[in-house]
């Protein structure tokens, strides 16, 4: 069976109804410019994008309040707008995080995600909130906390389809480009987000086979896995 | 270059309360360590499916001091705990074996089955065999016994066939100690060990042959081990349809009144202190030696012959002349016995360029086998060249299944050869001609 594009693998997964549930926390990792924050615009209708660095204040993500007309009024930042009306959050660079926004973090890629703003209030995720994380690092780089949280890890070394068509006969040399970097070598190990991910799609009635793709597995981890999860039905 | 991977999926497969064992990928190893308490404590594995699923297995389920093979060779134990964690334990149900690990499985198999070929082809008999028995539990694990059949027929004989399918039977019945005692006595056999000495019993039926040797058993063994050999012995009679094991105290031996010359066998001569004619060459010595005269010895093809005389092979007295001037110096010999039974008689034609001059009909009346075994035990135990002339129809005896493999096996290994027939026997030995 040839192997799937990380592209198409997501593209699969949203209209067979595996994202945004049960599976809406996807980390996508490769070399740069290849199409990883601009997935979601070919994906979804709406979504929100953070480019994450390192000096990135709370208020930028979360919101914060703001004098409007000579009243101090609570605005919404983007993860706040994705959370209360069901849209996808892309979080480029998410390996620059600081510690102070790492929190937040957890909170928006929580199961189910949602996060008690400073007013008081409590945001819970509307149906269709999901989350797509970018970095040009490995998953390593990523605290284990943080990392354990997303359902599925996909390597973007090769152009999407949506900037191999904007390239057009150009994308055979870009692919050369990309193809050269090597350096995008990952296994996936064993957590227990991994293990719950495969729970919710059984329940969906999905085989262990589609599961494992479905996660984005192949090869050997894609075998290891299903001997993993064979014998606990 | 290994690896040390912490929280792998392999390592997520083995349960806790077998041991927290840490998996080490290697580019060749595959192996599975346990402590002095028996947990698990390293997974090694190589990038090959049916290798890490192998290792895993055994974290799962294996006793690592193999405490239900006692007695057994270790290497037989060790290929038959290999034959039961995939024929009991493969992860998942008959062909639901997801496709990406069915498709590794078939060709890793299919590499190592080729390779048991050329372990044949230098004799490695034992190791192509063990090969062999691990590819059919792996494929009956996760494509049935019955499929598994059609892939080995090519690379396995009917009578290896045979045997592997008695074993995964046995194993799949949860016999294991008897399912590795039965590959031990098809490779390692041991008279001493697998043919067990027959109890006196105070009547005989028909005409039973008078035992020889003492009438007790052995006095090392204990109550445990005596009770496991009657367990075995029962095991192996159902399986032989309910007959017995045969032994060598089974077969009575009866040397016939010998006492033609075989006109071939007076070529050749030796030196002696006496004899019909002197030695000429020896008179120019300086000082006489004391064997000074010349006897006919016999020095044409010798060794041991034995002919199988059930009725399948229409054994002659005629047939057994007329080998005997094919092999004047051979001892030559024939056995039947009783199939319902299991006792028989082997009788010596024979020997050292003399013969019988008749065998009296009732010693080819009887039409059965009975006594294959203890007659090979009697063929190996002849000096020379051993020649076995037998269809291979072996019965009579619980164990007339592991006789025929054995054969085979001999015959592979050039100790024993084997003819069909007599007439394949004329074939190959021309009559010697006197001059």
């Amino acid at each position: 069976m040839p192997k799937e594009n990380w592209d198409t693998l997501l593209t699969r997964l949203v209209k067979t109804g595996g994202i945004p549930n049960p599976l809406n926390r996807v980390l996508l990792f490769g070399p740069p410019r290849t199409g990883k924050s601009s997935i979601a615009k070919e994906l979804f209708q709406t979504h929100e994008r953070v480019t994450i660095h390192k000096q990135l204040p709370v208020e930028d993500m979360l919101g914060g309040y703001a004098l409007i007309d000579g009243t101090t009024k609570w605005q919404d930042g983007p993860a706040i707008r994705s959370l209360r009306e069901g849209h996808c959050l892309v979080l480029d660079e998410v390996d620059q995080i600081s510690a102070e926004c790492r929190c937040i973090l957890h909170a928006l890629l929580d199961d189910p995600p949602g996060i008690t703003l400073a007013s008081g209030e409590r945001v819970n995720s509307k149906e269709g909130y999901c989350v797509i994380a970018t970095t040009n690092a490995l998953p390593s780089a990523l605290p284990p906390a943080v990392l354990d949280r997303f359902d599925l890890i996909l390597c973007a070394n090769t152009i999407s389809s949506g900037l191999k068509n904007a390239l057009g006969a150009l994308s055979a040399a870009a692919d050369n480009v990309v193809n050269r970097d090597t350096s995008y070598h990952w296994t996936r190990p064993a957590s227990i987000n991994l293990f719950l991910s495969v729970s919710k799609l059984r329940k969906k009635g999905w085989r262990d086979e589609q599961i494992v793709s479905g996660l984005g597995l192949e090869g050997q981890a894609a075998n290891d896995a299903l001997l993993a999860i064979s014998t606990y039905r | 270059m290994t690896k040390n991977k912490k929280a792998s999926l392999i390592q997520a497969a083995v349960p806790h309360e077998r041991g927290a064992a840490v998996h080490i990928e290697h580019p060749e190893l595959a192996v599975t360590v346990f402590d002095k308490k028996g947990k698990v404590k390293e997974i090694y594995t190589p990038p090959s499916t049916v290798k890490r699923i192998h290792e895993v297995l055994h974290a799962r389920y294996s006793d690592p001091g193999l405490d239900r093979y006692k007695g057994i060779r270790e290497e037989v134990a060790q290929i038959t705990e290999d034959c039961v964690i995939h024929t009991l334990h493969w992860p998942w149900k008959v062909n639901e074996t997801p496709t990406s690990i069915l498709t590794d499985v078939l060709n890793e198999m299919s590499t190592e089955l080729s390779h048991s070929k050329e372990m044949e082809q230098k004799g490695f008999n034992f190791a192509a065999f063990a090969t062999k028995l691990r590819a059919a539990g792996v494929l009956a694990g996760a494509i049935g016994w019955r499929n598994s059949y059609k892939g080995l027929s090519g690379h396995a004989s009917f009578s290896e066939l045979a045997l592997i399918s008695t074993i995964l039977t046995l194993i799949q019945g949860e016999k294991f100690n008897a399912a590795a005692a039965l590959l031990e006595a098809a490779f390692f056999f041991d008279p001493e060990k697998h043919m067990k000495k027959k109890k006196a019993t105070p009547s005989d039926k028909e005409g039973k042959p008078e035992e020889s040797g003492s009438e007790e058993s052995d006095s090392d063994s204990s109550g445990d081990a005596e009770a496991s050999d009657e367990a075995h012995s029962k095991l192996l009679k159902s399986i032989g349809g309910g007959r017995r094991l045969v032994t060598d105290q089974d077969m009575n031996i009866i040397t016939l009144q010998l006492t033609e010359q075989i006109d071939q066998s007076d070529k050749g001569f030796r030196l002696a202190a006496s004899g019909p004619r002197i030695y000429r060459p020896a008179l120019r010595r300086p000082t006489l030696p004391q064997k000074l005269f010349m006897k006919p010895s016999p020095q044409y093809p010798s060794g041991a012959i034995l002919f199988d005389a059930s009725n399948s092979m229409r054994v002659t007295h005629d047939v057994l002349v007329d080998c005997c001037l094919r092999a004047p110096a051979a001892t030559v010999a024939f056995y039947n016995g009783s199939d319902s039974s299991g006792y028989g008689t082997l009788y010596i034609f024979a020997k050292d360029g003399v013969r019988a001059k008749t065998i009296p009909p009732q010693y080819l009346s009887a039409q059965g086998n009975g006594v294959d075994g203890p007659a090979l035990n009697w063929l190996l135990n002849q000096e020379g060249e051993k020649k076995f002339v037998t269809d291979r129809g072996f019965c009579g005896s619980s164990d007339s299944f592991i006789q025929r493999y054995r054969l085979d096996k001999l015959e592979r290994e050039n100790e024993v050869s084997v003819y069909p027939s007599f007439a394949d026997f004329q074939e190959k030995h021309p009559k010697l001609i006197r001059g």
